[in-house]
Formats: C-alpha cells, structure tokens, sequence
C-alpha cells in the first residue's frame, strides 16, 4: 500500500513539475519541460496510480489542470518579482541605420546618450552598436537616436511575454511544492527502495526548479532592460582605394598630394 | 668707379630673381604642431600623433591663371588618384590672396585618411609661383585639427 501510494505521489510529482497545469504548449524555452511531461506520462503508466493515489493529492492535481492557463496564473500565489495583475510584460527590442556625417562622434554620443539614461553599451562590432537601456528609456533613447542623423531603416520589436512569465513562475512553484511533499514522504518512508526512489525524485526535481529558475532570471533581465542595436553610416563617400596614376603634365603637381606627404615627408 | 656699378649690378640682379622667385614662404605653423623646417620654399610641421603639414612653394607658366591650376590639382586628384572630394572651397589669405580649398578622402597604407590642400597662385613676370598647403592625418585624427590648419593655412604668404 505505502509502495503504491509513493509510486501515486511520484506520479503526480512529474505531471506538477512537468506543466500539467492545462498550459497550452508554448514556444522555444518551455518545449523541454513538455516534453518531460511526455516521458512522465510513460513513467507514470508503469505505476499503478488510479486508484492508489490518495484523494486529497488527485484532487489538487484536477483542481489546478482544470483550469485555464490564463485563469490559472491569476488565481496562482504571485512569486516574487511578478508582475502587477494586469501589467504586461514586454521585451523591446530594436534595430536602426543612421547615416552620419561624422562616425567617430555619432557614435561616442550615442554612447553618452545610453548611458545618461542608465544603459551600457553590450557589443559594438566596428560601426554597429548594442545597447541596453532600462525598457523605461527604451523610447526616450530612439528619440535621442533621431538627432543623431537620418535613419535608414528601422525596425522595433515589442514580444509580449507575460504569459510565458507567469507560467514560468507557476511551475516554480508547483515544482517547490512538490518537492517539499516528497521531503516530507521520505521522512515517512519504511524501506530503503523507497527511499531511493523519493531521493531520486527530490533530486530531479531540485535541478529542474533550478534550471527553470535561471530562465526566470534571464526573462526577467530582458524585460527590464530593452536592446537597441545601431549600425552607423558615413555620409561621407567611401574611401577608394588609390590607383596607380597617370603622371600628370605639370612637374608641381606630380610633386603633391597624399602619397607624397607621407613617404617624402 | 667701375666696382660701385658692379656691386649695384649685383645687387639688383638679386633683387630681381628674388622678386621672380616670388621671395620667402611663410606661414604660421598651429600651437600644437612641431616645425621640422622652416625654409625659402617648404616649411614642414608635425603633430605628435604624426598628422603631417606641409607647405611649399613652386613655379609655372606664367600664363596659367589661379582658375586653371585649381582645376588641374583638383582633376589630377580625383580623374588619376581616385582621391573622393569631400568639400571644395574658396578661400582668402589674411593678406587678401585668392585660395581653393579641397578636402579629400583617401585610402593610403591600408587606412582611411583625410587630407587638405589648399593652393594659392602668385603672379609673376616670369613666371608664377604656386603655393600648395598639405595636411594629412587619418581619418579618426583628422577633424581634431582641421580648425587650427585652417587657420594656418589663412596665414600663408
């Protein structure tokens, strides 16, 4: 009966950690704890778990996979650093082209721009910028950038990802309350292939919260920071390369220019 | 007698071919600059980062006017160095001398530069002499001098 009864809560510990909270499949970061929910489905069809599971646990597990997602998130305890209900979370991001008469000094005062409004510069790649700027400068900065030249092209990404926040923050959540039952399960476990098993469990559970952990931190980074790449363009016409000349008619003037201001110095 | 004509003589005589070599080159090297030379026809100055100045002095045909050398420097440049004009300019000397101005972009020793020629041309009876002020610097240098070169350039005589 206890066997039964580990192997039911076990059960239940993957389906919680693995997003059966009725969250329909989201895109990129989320596809590997769906995919986990897979292989705890086939784990979970070896144990014996319809009718071994104790009520009260099946009946959290249909009270929070019944609900819709949206619902679910409200209704959820908010984690800490979630967002105020109603808040939507959006990560800027942005590209331009700006043509410049001066490269060195559009861009040393797009620097200064970025950084009086708390941003840091990311990357620069000869003359294309990455910026970070707080998201609440994020429009302040573009406007700055106008004054800086003409812009070519542009294009300002707005990725709205509250949901994927708070599903994120949801099954921390779960994962941690999951795993504090099974702390608690193993303290009443009698045999020592029990114990093994709920260790095992506990442990998986551990990395997977830590894991979805990182990626909330990573979430979070992005919202509060926008990104603003930048690539600059002389206006000034590109440098040709010099070609071997004709000599001119006239001795002075075979006698001037560039080449011989600096080998005949 | 005789020796008083010919120390005359002389002396005219040398008058006449510095007034026909169009006498003293002259200008007023900027503050930040080293002048390496300073003579009758060529005065050199260099910045410590090794933008270079240069000015000199030369003759031509008397009967090529300020207009047809302007064009000739400026042609040589673009048609037969591939130099690209950036700005082009008239200028006037503090001593009122007629000048053009020409700002190029060029690439030498595999970097980006910048280079400033302005030419004054002096009427001779002989022949002319043709003024050429030279400033080049890379391209990253360039605009931190530029204002002061001008203003050099605006005291050459």
């Amino acid at each position: 009966m206890a066997t039964k009864m580990i192997s039911a809560f076990l059960l239940a510990a993957w389906s919680l950690a693995a997003g059966c909270l009725a969250v329909p499949e989201p895109e990129g970061v989320d596809r590997f704890l769906f995919e986990q929910a897979g292989e705890g489905a086939v784990r979970g069809a070896e144990a014996e778990t319809a009718e071994a599971a104790p009520g009260q646990q099946r009946g959290a597990l249909l009270t929070s996979s019944g609900k819709e997602p949206a619902t679910a998130a409200e209704s959820a305890p908010q984690p800490a650093g979630a967002p105020d209900a109603g808040k939507r979370l959006i990560v800027y991001t942005a590209t331009f082209g700006l043509l410049v008469a001066n490269l060195e000094d559009a861009v040393e005062n797009f620097m200064k721009k970025a950084e009086a409004l708390g941003g840091y510069l990311q990357s620069r790649d000869n003359a294309s910028l990455t910026v970070r700027v707080p998201a609440a400068q994020f429009k302040k900065l573009l406007d700055d950038l106008k004054t800086l030249g003409i812009i070519t092209e542009q294009s300002i990404n707005a990725l709205d990802v509250t949901r994927q926040f708070m599903d994120l923050s949801l099954r921390i959540e779960t994962a941690e309350k999951a795993r504090q039952r099974l702390l608690a399960l193993l303290e009443r476990a009698d045999k020592v292939e029990d114990a093994l098993k709920i260790e095992q469990e506990v442990r998986r559970l551990t990395e997977e919260i830590e894991r979805m952990k990182g990626e909330l931190k990573l979430l979070s980074e992005q919202i509060a920071f926008s990104t603003v790449t930048v690539r600059f363009l002389s206006s000034a016409p590109p440098p040709v390369p010099v070609r071997k000349r004709a000599r001119s008619r006239f001795t002075w003037i075979n006698r001037v220019g560039v080449e011989h201001v600096l080998e005949d110095f | 007698m005789s020796s008083k004509i010919f120390k005359l003589t002389v002396l005219l005589l040398l008058s006449a071919a510095a007034s026909l070599l169009g006498g003293c080159l002259s200008m007023q090297v900027p503050e930040k600059f080293l002048t390496l030379e300073d003579g009758w026809f060529e005065i050199k100055a260099i910045t410590p980062d090794e933008a270079q100045l240069w000015a000199r002095s030369f003759s031509g045909p008397s009967d090529g006017a300020f207009p047809f050398w302007g064009e000739a420097l400026k042609s040589d440049f673009i048609q037969n160095r591939g130099y690209a004009l950036i700005e082009e300019r008239q200028v006037k000397s503090q001593s009122g001398q007629e000048g053009l101005e020409l700002l190029f972009e060029v690439t030498a020793q595999g970097q980006a530069h910048r280079y400033l020629a302005v030419l004054y041309v002096y009427d001779g009876w002989l022949w002319d002499t043709i003024v050429v002020g030279e400033f080049v610097a890379p391209k990253s240098l360039f605009d931190g001098y530029l204002s002061s070169v001008r203003q050099a350039y605006a005291t050459i005589d």
